[in-house]
């Protein structure tokens, strides 16, 4: 097939996301009419040009010779490390505190690098949470605990 | 005399309220800031206002613009030096330089493209600033007469523009910025009072969360994108003062370059969508053809410096004009700073400058001390930034990531948005492996809900005939420039071919 398959990946996701907002929408959201436009209009119009801009995208794809697969060179390790920084974050900073949860947060994070060390990383760690906490809580005056455990 | 004297007084307003202690420290850490990210290759603009945004909400209105657009100038500033001294873009708009400045600096003479492009670049702005102060209050009389089918009309034009004159496809781009638009219907619709696409999630009833998104898809995305990078070491300079200054003969080649760079960037920077760099290569290519010399561009010619930053930053300055005036942004940049006047309750559109004096005086005073702060910031202290160029990146993006996290939640206080931070930061990181531009969801997620319910009250007025955006010329012409520019995209992207490429000659170096 002379096809971009990235682009034809896009086509897809844009065709299948319009057709899930314009039948969603169109479902539960009065449409009205067009003097008095309900809460389902406007997100249905939209949907319907999504999917032809996707049939658009479609065609492009299939003008376009193959180019090399996207999906060859992803950084899995960053992918994997950064969200897993934020979900550690979210689950720690109300519990542990602002800066347990940075510390861990930067630990996690710092292993999407391939040069990851961990001495200078606790290290710096530990500097990027006080210097977070002085921009934020102290400087800001944004109420974020510290460390819980400390009241 | 009376128009003098009315100018005198807004002036005043201006100086009384920028020329306080907190103000200026905003708009230097905003200046300091954005030269900061717009000279760590990889971070934009566009990086650093989202960055900033979560502080800005937390500073009252007026400090909370200055300081985002002190980051907007910084960024132009401080993305210049690392262009010249590194060949490596800091910001997408100053790529340019790379191709004169950086032989510049592998010639020795980096200093004097550094000094040079500091003038050029202040006068930049100065030429913007200056266009500001005049058309900005001049065109809000006009813009008061304007109807909601005119704001639809010329809302949809920003929309269409800023969205198709992208890098890469400008179908993907409008792709985005409609699936924007549909992110910006998410949410309690104020006419009716439905709750729309909210899952049954109760956090989503007051809508997904602009900034969890914004900082989702900037910077998270970016993040992922970047964490492998290492750092990238300068080119040898020396920087005294007198090895940065430039020669007569330097001098005299910039005079012209400096006015008609600064004359373009003005002219495109108040039309949406261009501020991603077009505008400066078209500066680059003009004082190529206009020079008596032209094989002396691309080897170290002065002129090849000058032209595109003067346009880079004068562009800026007028950026502000649809914004402040219409309320409507001609990129993702400006989306950001109406969502900031809209987060601090302020209503875009006309009504800004005439409710808000100080708001408005005190921005455009500022901007001129935020540029003199530049100048200081870049000319004697270079060698400070040129330490700053070998911070290794992965220092740096945990930093992000932190700052990330905590701003997101420091506004509403909802571990929620942190969800909807990494959802987004992860969609944004596969959109941008598929070669979506991401700015145009900005755009139309901020300008989305504006967008509907202009078109309805225009529909309701003129009771669901069509024909009333037709009749109002400024709404025919939107509208016509609208259906031209997507025939014209359309065409483009079944050609097959990049935008800027076809527009300049020129490939854009990433």
């Amino acid at each position: 097939m002379n096809a971009d398959r990235s682009e034809i990946l896009g086509a897809i996701l844009t065709i299948a996301a319009g057709l899930f907002v314009a039948f969603y929408a169109g479902n539960r959201y009065a449409i009205g009419q067009l003097e008095n436009m309900g809460p389902g209009f406007f997100p249905v119009v939209l949907g319907i040009v999504l999917i032809g801009l996707g049939l658009l995208l479609g065609v492009g794809a299939f003008m376009r010779p193959s180019a090399e697969p996207v999906f060859s060179d992803l950084p899995w390790r960053a992918i994997l490390a950064i969200p897993a920084a934020v979900t550690v974050f979210a689950l720690l900073f109300k519990t542990t505190g602002l800066i347990p949860g940075a510390s861990v947060a930067t630990l996690v994070a710092s292993l999407a690098n391939a040069e990851f060390r961990l001495l200078p990383t606790l290290v710096l760690s530990l500097f990027l949470s006080v210097f977070v906490w002085m921009v934020f809580v102290y400087l800001l005056q944004i109420q974020i605990p510290a460390f819980t455990f400390l009241g | 005399m009376d128009l003098l004297g009315e100018f005198a007084s807004h002036l005043a307003i201006g100086i009384n309220e920028a020329v306080s202690v907190s103000n200026l420290w905003y708009c230097f850490v905003g200046v300091f800031f954005g030269c900061l990210i717009g000279m760590l290759p990889g971070l934009g603009v566009l990086v650093g206002v989202t960055l900033l945004l979560p502080i800005t909400y937390h500073l009252p209105t007026t400090g909370a613009l200055i300081m985002l657009a002190g980051v907007y100038f910084g960024a132009d500033y401080g993305g210049g030096t690392s262009t010249i001294l590194l060949g490596v873009p800091g910001t997408p708009s100053t790529a340019v330089n790379v191709l004169d400045g950086y032989p510049m600096a592998k010639k020795g003479r980096g200093g004097v493209a550094l000094f040079m492009k500091c003038i050029a670049s202040f006068s930049g702005s100065a030429v913007g600033i200056l266009l500001l102060m005049l058309f900005a209050p001049l065109l809000t009389v006009a813009a008061l007469e304007f109807g909601p089918a005119e704001y639809s009309a010329l809302m949809l034009l920003g929309l269409v523009a800023a969205s198709t004159v992208v890098r890469g496809s400008p179908v993907k781009g409008a792709t985005m910025m409609v699936f924007g638009l549909i992110l910006g219907t998410v949410g309690t619709d104020i006419n009716t009072g439905v709750a729309r696409f909210f899952f049954g999630l109760e956090s989503l009833r007051d809508g997904v969360g602009l900034l969890a998104v914004t900082m989702g898809i900037f910077a998270i995305s970016e993040v992922i994108l970047n964490a492998n990078r290492g750092a990238i070491f300068p080119v040898d300079q020396k920087f005294s003062l007198r090895d940065q200054l430039p020669t007569r003969e330097d001098w005299r080649r910039c005079v012209g370059p400096i006015l008609r760079g600064s004359g373009l960037g003005a002219f495109f920077g108040a039309l949406p969508g261009t501020h991603s760099g077009i505008a400066t290569w078209l500066a680059y290519a003009i004082e190529k053809r206009l020079s008596k010399k032209p094989d002396r561009f691309g080897k170290g010619a002065i002129e090849g410096v000058a032209a595109p930053e003067a346009c880079n930053n004068a562009g800026v300055g007028t950026a502000f004009i649809p914004t402040l005036t219409l309320g409507i942004p001609g990129d993702a940049v400006m989306a950001l700073m109406l969502a900031s006047l809209m987060m601090h309750g302020i209503q875009p559109g006309p009504r800004v400058i005439g409710e808000n004096p100080e708001l408005f005086w005190g921005l455009i005073v500022s901007f001129w001390i935020g540029n003199i702060f530049l100048v200081i910031l870049n000319i004697p202290l270079i060698g400070f930034w040129v330490r700053i160029l070998s911070i290794p990146y992965r220092i740096l993006f945990p930093a992000i990531i932190l700052f990330t996290c905590i701003g997101v939640y420091s506004v509403d206080k909802n571990p929620f948005d942190l969800y909807i931070l990494l959802l987004f930061g992860v969609f944004g990181f596969f959109m941008r492996m598929l070669k979506f531009e991401m700015a145009p969801l900005i755009l139309g997620l901020i300008l989305g809900p504006l967008l509907e319910e202009n078109l309805k009250r225009a529909l309701v007025l003129s009771e669901g005939d069509f024909i009333v955006f037709v009749t109002s010329p400024i709404c025919a012409l939107a509208l016509l420039l609208t259906g031209l520019l997507l025939a014209w995209s359309t065409r483009v992207y079944l050609r097959g071919s990049d935008v800027a490429i076809r527009t300049t000659g020129q490939t854009e170096r990433e």
